[in-house]
């Protein structure tokens, strides 16, 4: 299984090596480990999180693309769709069996056909637009929607964090 | 308390050699010693032997066990604290030695506590044919003077010689009585434990050995699990020795035990085997010497175990049926297993020195895997069945714990046969769809969406998605739908698939993932998702995003696949592309760009028609290059103009709808690389990492054949893209202060 896992890794990582989009890197750190990716995700531009580059962790399994791999973000953040250890709730990243929260339906889960690339852009467009249906983190979504500027300024704290900037 | 645990020194290995070693040496000498001075040793051991067992028919078993041995007797603090089990035996022997001779017990326990005291219960009784070692002079001359066989050690021996027996003749030591040392360690249980210590410490230096030679350092799963495996396998094999089998008779004990340590052993060698080759195949830089090294081991273990089935095979013809089946199941066992993780590799090295796929792979993977883990299972549960129905003793705890493991076992079974069934419903299935070659799908569909590989012959869902017929059904068996457009794979005028898939979907699907797939919704009318994917939901707010969305796949010769472009975006793009290379013309660009639709592509044609004849500067070095054939149109440079104005490049990076390559922040990219490399200079690779700052000052760098040379672009990439989103936070940060400050 790992063979062929491999070998699609290999594609997806040269892929995103030539041809990367925009504000986000991602690879294996270290190639003993060719299944766990590190990925650099820089906040979308006009949010709340702009210029932030927000590092986070791939995991994928012996079967990928069989199977979704696991993303965390290996810094603090603070947003409704991201678990407080930074697991990241979105439902691309659901195998198509499982629906832990009950309302995804299974177009919206994984496949084959997605690409590392394609869950970090759906990442990026998480950033920009937290779905605060299946929150995550609950005092953020509680947050983002009744206290704007109280998240805009955590969210703003946050970024100056990942860029090693002290607070003003 | 376990912090504690923790901390208290373990036994050092040195140190339990040292120990060992010297135990060794001192009943070698022993033997010798006793070799030496005393030829007749052997009838005198018979002799012993038949008085014993003499004794024992006439006490028939009398104040508790016959001919029960008792052994160790730990007295002091001896370094054998593994050993202790005997204390209770050694209180007994004391008690019904004191019969006998009651101050000579007293005041040798008290006095000596060297060591152990080989005991027999009828000896003691009678105050005859004890055999204590290393007792003090004074002990053994009172021994003497009771008569008893009593033998001792060392500098008493030749006292109590003269007095008990007398009139041997001493003899010198030789080689010729080499053999006769041997055996006679063999008949001195002193020198038997020793013996057996010994062996012992020889494994554990052997596994210790192994493990420097092919393994290395243990990684914390890999020593975790050998843990487990390992009081697993005593558990289970005290339980069985104890529990099923009863052994008592002190020879069998030692036999069963050395039996089971050496399958232990192998077996702990086979599990680590396992996990690192499972570590390894999720590394693409493994050397191939790390392979060969392991297979050879694993070569090595099958070997063992071969012969071990053949040590089976001869005791079971002298001990009968029975304890052939118990000795040969946990072989077998091992056999399997060994077997199971060497075809695994092997199609493992195959898969990955072979480009393109083998078609028939999945099918031989599959199999294999069914065949090892069902034989596995159906070998253990046989022979749990066999030592529950053998050792005849249903109310029992080594019953309850025997039930236990046949009932996962059991379940185990269930579980992989149930999910065979489901695979061969979904590859039933799976014929009714046609086949198709690559050549007769459209040019987007060209590789295999599942595996990206290129599409020789494949499979055509009734939506037109073409794949690999393995990769989709290795899909198929996790989620009846197509990959690509989540096209249900269930129709209602196929009858016969349908009754097929209800049937498929509770059994196979639910046990083999512990999924709850919605059945229903295969059963209900089949919404057609949109054809973009999930993807598209989330990158649709990207305008620069959605257009590559659908690229991905596409190997670069097919992107040029007819994009609209209106006029006035080419000419934007047409601009950008001759930011990059300002001596290309205008003209060419948009001419390129009108023939080919996308920025990628036309700066591909540039950088092959200025970069084709020159040699690929990055070739792999030294280091272990990677296993995967990269297409030598990687290796071309994508060679960036270092001049490019920074406050320009800044303009550039903001939201002007980018083609995914965004070049403008390479001149950013490229400063970066410099310091990087500078404050590598004192390393060795500096060479390297110059040469690297060199090349990938491109857009996303290139993608090299070295693997640390990946490691090393990436990490720079990464550095580059923190400082570009520094610089920017920066700027923005100044130009909205700015911006509050006029508009105070």
């Amino acid at each position: 299984m790992a063979g062929r896992a491999l070998k699609r890794l290999m594609t997806e990582y040269k892929q995103l090596t030539l041809n990367p989009p925009e504000g986000i890197i991602a690879g294996p750190t270290n190639e003993e480990n060719f299944f766990e990716w590190e990925a650099l995700i820089m906040g979308p531009e006009g949010t709340c999180f702009e210029c932030g580059v927000f590092p986070a962790k791939l995991i994928f399994p012996p079967d990928y693309p069989l199977s979704p791999p696991k993303m965390q973000f290996t810094c603090e953040m603070f947003h409704p769709n991201i678990y407080s250890d930074g697991r990241v709730c979105i439902s691309i990243l659901h195998a198509p069996g499982d629906d832990p929260m009950g309302y995804e339906t299974s177009a919206e889960r994984w496949s084959p056909v997605q690409s590392v690339e394609k869950i970090l852009l759906s990442v990026v467009s998480m950033l920009a637009e937290p779905n605060d249906e299946s929150s995550a983190n609950v005092d953020a979504a509680k947050m983002w929607r009744d206290d704007r500027d109280q998240f805009n300024k955590i969210a703003e704290k946050l970024v100056r964090k990942t860029l090693n900037l002290s607070y003003p | 308390m376990p912090v504690v645990l923790d901390r208290l020194p373990l036994p050092n290995l040195t140190w339990y050699t040292g120990l060992s070693v010297l135990l060794l040496a001192c009943s070698v000498y022993y033997a010798g010693v006793q070799v030496t001075l005393n030829p007749n040793w052997k009838e005198r051991l018979l002799e012993k032997s038949n008085g014993l067992r003499e004794e024992g028919h006439m006490e028939g078993g009398g104040g508790g066990g016959g001919d029960k041995v008792f052994l160790y007797h730990t007295t002091g603090n001896t370094e054998e604290g593994g050993e202790q089990g005997s204390d209770g035996y050694t209180e007994e022997g004391g008690e019904e030695g004191s019969d006998g001779n009651t101050e000579e017990g007293g005041e040798g326990n008290g006095e000596v506590s060297l060591y152990h005291t080989w005991n027999t219960e009828g000896g003691a009784a009678e105050g005859e044919d004890k055999l204590s070692l290393y007792h003090t002079t004074r002990n053994t001359e009172e021994g003497g003077e009771e008569g008893g066989d009593e033998v001792s050690l060392y500098h008493t021996y030749d006292h109590q010689q003269s007095t008990a027996t007398g009139g041997q003749q001493e003899r010198q030591m030789t080689p010729y009585l080499i053999p006769e040392v041997i055996s006679f360690m063999f008949h001195e249980p002193l020198c038997i434990w020793t013996l057996i210590n010994m062996a012992y410490c020889v494994l554990i230096l052997l596994g210790t050995l192994i493990q420097r030679l092919v393994f290395g350092e243990l990684r914390v799963s890999e020593q975790q699990h050998i843990k487990d495996k390992f009081w697993n396998f005593v558990f289970y094999k005290f339980i069985f020795v104890f529990g099923v089998m009863n052994v008592q008779a002190m020879d069998e004990v030692v036999l069963w035990c050395s039996w089971f340590s050496v399958l232990g052993f192998l077996h702990l060698l086979a599990q680590l085997c396992k996990d690192r080759f499972e570590y390894l195949s999720l590394s693409a830089t493994t050397p191939w010497r790390t392979h060969v090294r392991l297979l050879g081991l694993l070569g090595i273990i099958l070997t063992i175990a071969t012969f071990c089935l053949l040590i089976c095979v001869v005791v079971g013809c002298h001990s009968g049926f029975n304890t052939f089946a118990f000795m040969v199941a946990e072989c077998i066992l091992l056999i399997v297993r060994t077997l199971y993780v060497i075809t695994r590799y092997c199609i493992y090295l195959w898969e990955i020195t072979h480009e393109g796929l083998w078609e028939r792979r999945g099918r031989y993977v599959y199999t294999t895997e069914l065949v090892f883990e069902l034989s596995e299972l159906v070998i253990d549960m046989v022979h749990h069945i066999h030592m529950l129905v053998w050792g005849n003793m249903f109310l029992t705890m080594a019953s309850l714990v025997i039930c236990m493991q046949l009932r996962l076992l059991f379940y185990q079974l269930q579980h992989k046969i149930k999910s065979h069934c489901s695979y061969l419903r979904v590859l039933q299935l799976m014929n009714k769809y046609p086949e198709v070659s690559g050549d007769e799908v459209c040019v987007e569909e060209r590789t295999c969406a599942i595996c990206w590989e290129l599409l020789g012959t494949g499979r055509c869902l009734p939506c037109s998605h073409v794949f690999h017929a393995s990769c989709l059904l290795a899909w198929l068996h996790q989620d009846l739908s197509c990959p690509t457009c989540r096209h249900k794979l269930h129709k209602p005028e196929q009858s016969e698939a349908g009754s097929l898939l209800e049937g498929l979907l509770p059994g196979g699907e639910e046990d083999n993932l512990g999924q709850d797939n919605g059945v229903g919704d295969v059963g209900g009318g089949h919404s057609h998702a949109p054809p973009q994917g999930p993807g598209w939901r989330y990158v649709s707010w990207l305008p620069s995003f959605s257009v590559e969305q659908s690229h991905t796949q596409l190997p670069r010769h097919q992107q040029a696949s007819a994009q609209p472009a209106p006029t006035s975006q080419l000419d934007n793009l047409a601009r950008q592309v001759q930011q990059m290379f300002p001596d290309v013309s205008y003209s060419y660009i948009l001419e390129d760009l009108q023939r080919t639709h996308s920025p990628e592509v036309t700066i591909d044609n540039i950088l092959e028609q200025r970069l084709g004849d020159l040699p690929p500067m990055f070739t792999s070095q030294g280091g272990p290059s990677s296993m995967f054939d990269m297409s030598q149109s990687d290796h071309r440079d994508e060679i960036k103009d270092e001049d490019e104005d920074e406050d320009d490049h800044f303009q550039d990076a903001s939201p002007a709808p980018q083609p995914r390559c965004s070049l403008s922040f390479g001149s950013d990219v490229s400063s970066c690389h410099y310091t990087t490399s500078s404050e590598d200079s004192s390393d060795t690779e500096s060479d390297l990492s110059s040469k690297v700052s060199d090349g990938c000052c491109g857009s996303g760098g290139r993608f090299s054949k070295c693997p640390r040379e990946r490691e090393q672009i990436l990490a720079q990439r990464r550095a580059a893209l923190i400082s570009q989103a520094r610089h920017r936070y920066v700027s923005e940060d100044k130009s909205s202060s700015t911006m509050q400050e006029s508009s105070d």
